[in-house]
């Protein structure tokens, strides 16, 4: 049991200390079963010392690896909202239909600002990749493209999947396209799942690639302030949902999900505003 | 800082001699009457030898020995210093209120 309560902390750590702490642990316990006290001990910190290690919290990297830690984790913040963007996108399909036509107004006007904010975060992330063009192909050249097979595998799979999902699609009546063919939601699920994972895989990819990219100070503190003007929009766009849910009537959003995208952008919009604040901070 | 953070503690009990973490943990409860949990200990104690303020020594077994550093003993001077300050103004204003006279 003791010996899996390592797995909480980084591989270089358990190296280094692993088995003292063992040896502690064990004789805390007496040889017995190891008490929750100890054990919860144990996992908080090692999960702090997680976050130490890949340069979140204090101050055991250089500055410039707390910097890049920062930026990636604006963009598994961006990855997340993504995500919940796409469970806004689907859950808002026919607002418009069981909206009376008087009460649109606001609504419509949230949306599109939700879809301006969108579009604005999304080239300032492509600006960001666009940024370190250069160190990234050099990485790529030098072999880096080998880390990028799964992601690229996972890209085919999904395309894959949505190509097959949307012929199939074509051959179906509405209610089976909405729940009434079993075969054809799971076989939905399965592109979701695709999906998610290729995102994840790119989002992973992005984030590990940036800490091995040697890159000038100022092009860093540009990447900082681009990580921040991203948040803003994550930022805004959750305001902006905000606004739009309260003011379309509850057929337009089912409740109990829009709680599930609502409570995603805001972790997403808390997340990216620590990992941009890291960043502005050790870029000044 | 506190009189229960983990680093104070660790310097404190190593500035008696070399420990292993029970050893710590055993010495640190004694004196102190904190309770640090092993996560914590090994969490401080890895800052600590960051820092250069303790260091390994060597050992056949997984329990291994630390020792306070010369920077360490300075730290926790500095520190104790610090802690002092604070307990002689505390007792001097205590004092100073015991014995202003108490209005009727």
């Amino acid at each position: 049991m003791s010996g899996r309560l390592l797995l909480f902390y980084p591989r270089r750590w358990r190296e280094r200390y692993g088995q003292e702490l063992l040896a502690v642990v064990e004789a805390s316990c007496g040889g017995g079963r190891v008490p929750l006290r100890i054990r919860l001990d144990v996992i908080r910190a090692g999960l702090s010392q997680r976050l130490r290690s890949s340069g979140l919290v204090g101050d055991e990297v250089p500055p410039e690896a707390r910097a890049k830690a920062g930026l990636g984790l604006v963009l598994w913040a961006w990855a997340l909202f993504v995500l919940a963007g796409t469970g806004l996108q689907k859950l808002s399909e026919h607002w418009q239909l069981v909206t009376p036509h008087a009460g649109r107004a606001v609504p419509a006007a949230a949306f599109d600002g939700v879809v301006v904010a969108a579009a604005i975060g999304s080239a300032f992330v492509l600006l960001g990749v666009a940024l370190v063009a250069r160190p990234l192909l050099a990485f790529l050249r030098s072999g880096g493209w080998r880390r990028a097979r799964p992601a690229v595998l996972l890209s085919v799979l999904a395309a894959a999947a949505l190509v097959g999902v949307v012929a199939w699609a074509h051959h179906l009546t509405v209610a089976q396209r909405n729940g009434g063919d079993r075969l054809y939601d799971a076989a939905f699920l399965l592109l979701a799942a695709c999906a998610v994972a290729s995102l994840v895989a790119w989002t992973h990819l992005g984030a590990t690639t940036a800490t091995r990219l040697s890159l000038a100070p100022g092009t860093l503190r540009l990447e900082a302030w681009l990580a921040a003007v991203v948040t803003w929009t994550m930022a805004a766009m959750t305001g902006a949902t905000a606004i739009w849910w309260a003011s379309v009537s509850g057929a337009a959003a089912p409740g109990s999900k829009m709680i599930v995208v609502a409570l995603a952008m805001l972790l997403a919009t808390g997340l990216a505003g620590a990992g941009a604040a890291r960043a502005l901070r050790e870029t000044a | 800082m506190a009189t229960n953070d983990p680093p104070l503690l660790i310097l404190t009990s190593l500035a008696s001699g070399p420990k292993h973490g029970h050893a710590l943990l055993l010495d640190i409860e004694a004196f102190s009457g904190t309770r640090l949990g092993p996560g914590t200990l090994y969490g401080a104690i890895t800052r600590l030898e960051q820092r250069g303020l303790i260091e390994p020594l060597d050992s056949d077994d997984r329990r291994r020995p630390y020792r306070i550093t010369a920077a360490g003993s300075e730290s926790l001077a500095a520190a104790l210093a610090e802690l002092r300050r604070i307990v002689d103004e505390g007792t001097a204003r205590t004092r100073r209120t015991a014995a202003r006279p108490v209005p009727s």
